[in-house]
């Protein structure tokens, strides 16, 4: 990939110590645009994501996966599928952060970055002497980002960071579901969301330091994250003091605006009519011209008004049909659609294909990977998938040599420190 | 740039960054509030007359329709200079490229086949303004056989990945997907394209040169799936609201709503014992590990619930919170509003808007120590600032205004 022309952050260094998925993700995404990402890690305590059977934690198969396909021992950290999907083209050195060697050698490390990322509890970064007073004062234009559940001050900032809890913390839980149905958590996306925001409040602050050669400090809330990123419903409480519920698809403005089963099993599109002529285009291109001079249907508030009854008569329609045909049909009407894709529908889909959204990564443990790319093209400087993830502690020697200087033998024992397999 | 509005001597993070959306609803103008609300000058076009689509989404105070009174569209405006400029017309067209002259950066969500008819397509913009940065946000990226395809936040939800997951729970099957809620998957791409932008921007400054950034509503979702695609490249697994059954923890409804619990190992199970005041069947086996625990899930939610049931989520909360148990309220917007923390976080905006009053709004999730966010100003009324920003500072006259009036161009 050495061709690529570089991303627009080349040159720019980032310390990360992020685990888990919100904080590593606020990185990825600046790989993704070319920075260089140094992860500290730990064997003696490594970052959950990295054990096997992570991505299925919540699963009970998972015991009866890994059995049927033991690991070796020595790739017992460099099997998981969930750490390498977040933790792309970084590169990875291992140090013991509970011994004086190894925060020294943090610091250092620290001395000679742009940035430092931490998702510890809020505390911990202080507590190991890595607290933000101390990286200014050894790289006084330092832009530090603490990620936490419930932000680093604050008399809930003690929170602990689960997904589900900052999703319903947040307020998003609450308002997604059917109406008459139980609430319904997110997970991954939610700590994606949360490290989406984290890479922005970073950008920001490089702005501000290329302007001013001024640094600073940034604390980011998970459930913060959450509740800026609903808009109406929060609103509606500021403006009339209402507490808005969970409807599904359904949307104030538009009708119809849901999800319609198809042929096929499990098979679904979403369809919203958003104005007169999209709404005289579905009945045309349905070739239900009498739902135009239904009365029910007569006008927006009648729709909206009778939308149950319109979205069954949408759904006798749509269930004739396949996914990919209707969507191509209604398109082409002018009318909103698209299809509910699986991942494996998304991962063949053309449109995804001929944009480019997968990358193909060789792997040491893992091998061929095709994973998402970054979620932007950026015409002069592309953003891009570099590489895979490294091994934990691949790259101690050789980025001890070249940022400090150290001997191999010095960095080696440094890396042993860190605890063996 | 003539017509200083703000006298302001905290520093901002953004200030200096003079940007133009063309953008409706929620994606790129949450995209252009992320830069306003960091001190970046953005300057709102709209529509003559109907204004962006949200002045008619609402909420409004007392649920009367007022275009600078609509909820959706105060959120995602703050701190923006609005004018109002027909675009589809020569006229509007000609007022945008002056502004453009001016900019670092333009956001539009128009569609490819229309903003190339219009010449806002990258390539003609970048004939005129070589250092531009031109952020595009559209339902599908601008190339691809999907390019033109029309779609909003819901079709985002669906076609990258996330609405197939939703609502977790088998008993759902016979029930449409869901998007999660809010203008949620609308913001996820605000937040990518500003991130982009800003990106574009840092190169901008250091070598002259603009570019064009392309952000796909769906690809902003598919990015947040990426560990559940991962599992379908790995193992060949599809999830689907029937697998995604959650194992160990789960949202219960309890006196006054839900909480949420999360289980994941067995010393936070210890802690939500704890919680529930040591109850013996706890620690039974079928309940004692993980493991164990997963299998027999449905019931352990019956019996967290049965508990719960007896409880307010202020009760449960503060249970929780003294022994640190993994425990969370699924919070309505009241609880949100008055939560002390968010309060002592500085979390909300008191904004003072002429059609609405003073309202408490949500504020930003970031605190950045140097460059504070804040509400410098409220979201604009149609066509406030046409008199300032075409007048005062591209020096139109005032007769001139009156007749692009007449024509319906501002």
């Amino acid at each position: 990939m050495n061709e690529t022309p570089a991303g627009p952050l080349a040159g720019l260094r980032v310390l990360d110590f992020g685990v888990a998925y919100a904080g590593p993700y606020s990185t990825l995404l600046l790989e993704f645009l070319g920075a260089e990402v140094i992860k500290i890690e730990s064997r003696r305590r490594p970052d959950l994501v990295r054990l096997p059977d992570a991505l299925f934690a919540s699963d009970p198969t998972s015991a009866q996966r890994n059995a049927a396909n033991p690991a070796p021992e020595a790739d017992r950290l460099e099997r998981s599928v969930m750490f390498h999907d977040v933790n792309l083209g970084k590169l990875s050195v291992a140090i013991d952060l509970t011994t004086p060697e190894g925060i020294a050698v943090a610091k250092q490390l620290a001395g000679v970055s742009d940035i430092v990322l931490d998702n510890f509890s809020p505390g911990v970064m202080d507590r190991l002497g890595l607290g933000y007073e101390v990286l200014h004062t050894l790289k006084p234009d330092i832009i530090v980002i603490s990620t936490s559940a419930a932000g680093s001050v604050g008399p809930e900032s003690d929170s602990l960071g689960f997904a589900t809890i900052f999703n319903a913390e947040g307020g998003l839980t609450h308002l997604t579901g059917y109406p008459e149905g139980r609430p319904a958590e997110s997970r991954d996306s939610t700590d994606l969301r949360v490290g989406s925001f984290g890479a922005f409040a970073l950008l920001a602050a490089l702005l501000y330091r290329q302007t001013t050669g001024r640094g600073q400090y940034i604390d980011l809330s998970a459930r913060e994250v959450i509740t800026s990123e609903i808009g109406d419903e929060l609103m509606d409480f500021a403006l009339n003091g209402r507490v808005p519920n969970r409807q599904g698809n359904h949307d104030p403005m538009s009708v119809p605006h849901n999800a319609y089963r198809c042929l096929g099993e499990d098979r679904w599109i979403s369809i919203a009519i958003a104005t007169e002529a999209e709404w005289h285009a579905l009945c045309a291109a349905a070739g239900h011209p009498e739902w135009e001079r239904d009365p029910r249907f007569a006008t927006v508030l009648d729709r909206k008004r009778n939308e149950d009854e319109l979205d069954t008569l949408v759904e006798c329609w749509t269930r004739e049909h396949t996914q990919y045909e209707l969507v191509e049909r209604l398109q082409r009407a002018g009318v909103a659609a698209a299809p509910t894709l699986t991942m494996e529908q998304a991962y063949r889909d053309p449109h995804l294909r001929e944009r480019g959204a997968f990358t193909r990564v060789e792997h040491r443990v893992l091998g061929r990977r095709d994973v998402v790319g970054p979620p932007w093209r950026l015409s002069k400087t592309p953003a891009a998938v570099h590489g895979a993830a490294p091994l934990l502690g691949e790259h101690t020697s050789s980025v001890l040599d070249r940022l400090l200087g150290m001997d191999e033998a010095t960095s080696q024992r440094l890396d042993a420190s860190a605890g063996t397999v | 740039m003539r017509g200083k509005i703000t006298v302001d001597t905290l520093p901002s993070a953004l200030g200096g960054l003079r940007v133009i959306e063309v953008a409706q609803l929620a994606a790129g103008p949450f995209c252009g509030k992320l830069l306003a609300d960091l001190g970046a000058e953005v300057i709102k076009v709209e529509p003559p007359g109907s204004g962006d689509v949200a002045r008619r989404r609402g909420p409004f105070p007392d649920d009367r329709p007022d275009p600078d009174a609509s909820g959706s569209f105060l959120y995602f405006n703050t701190n923006k200079l609005g004018v109002t400029a027909d675009v589809t017309t020569g006229e509007g067209r000609a007022l945008l490229r002056e502004l453009l002259a001016n900019a670092d950066l333009l956001i539009h969500d128009l569609q490819p086949e229309q903003a190339a008819a219009w010449h806002l397509d990258y390539a003609s913009l970048a004939l005129h303004c070589p250092r531009l940065v031109v952020t595009t946000i559209t339902p599908f990226g601008t190339t691809g056989p999907w390019a033109d395809f029309k779609g909003d936040g819901m079709h985002a939800a669906h076609a990258g990945g996330e609405a197939y997951l939703l609502p977790a729970g088998a008993e759902w099957l016979d029930r449409p997907p869901v998007k999660p809620g809010g203008l949620v998957t609308d913001c996820d791409a605000g937040v990518f394209a500003a991130t982009g932008s800003l990106a574009a921007i840092y190169h901008q400054r250091a070598t002259g040169k603009g570019q064009h950034v392309d952000c796909s509503k769906q690809e902003a979702v598919l990015n947040l799936c990426r560990a559940i695609l991962g599992k379908f490249t790995a193992y060949g697994v599809v999830e689907s609201r029937g697998t995604r059954r959650r194992r160990l923890g789960n949202n219960v409804r309890c006196r006054d709503g839900y909480i949420e619990f999360m289980a994941l190992n067995d010393p936070l199970w210890e802690r939500i014992g704890a919680m529930m005041g040591g109850p013996a069947w706890c620690s039974a086996p079928d309940y004692q590990t993980t493991a164990s625990r997963s299998r027999h899930i449905d019931e352990v939610n019956d019996r967290v619930e049965e508990w719960a049931a007896e409880h307010t989520r202020a009760e449960i909360y503060a249970r929780a919170r003294a022994i640190r148990a993994p425990v969370g309220r699924v919070a309505t917007a009241d609880e949100i509003f008055t939560s002390p923390h968010l309060s002592d976080r500085g979390f909300f905006a008191e904004v003072e808007h002429p059609a609405t009053g003073v309202t408490t709004y949500p504020g930003a999730p970031y605190r950045l120590s140097e460059t504070p966010w804040r509400v410098k100003r409220p979201a604009p009324r149609l066509g406030e600032h046409n008199a300032l920003v075409f007048g005062e500072r591209l020096g139109h006259s005032s007769q001139e205004l009156v007749h692009l009036r007449q024509l319906g161009v501002i």
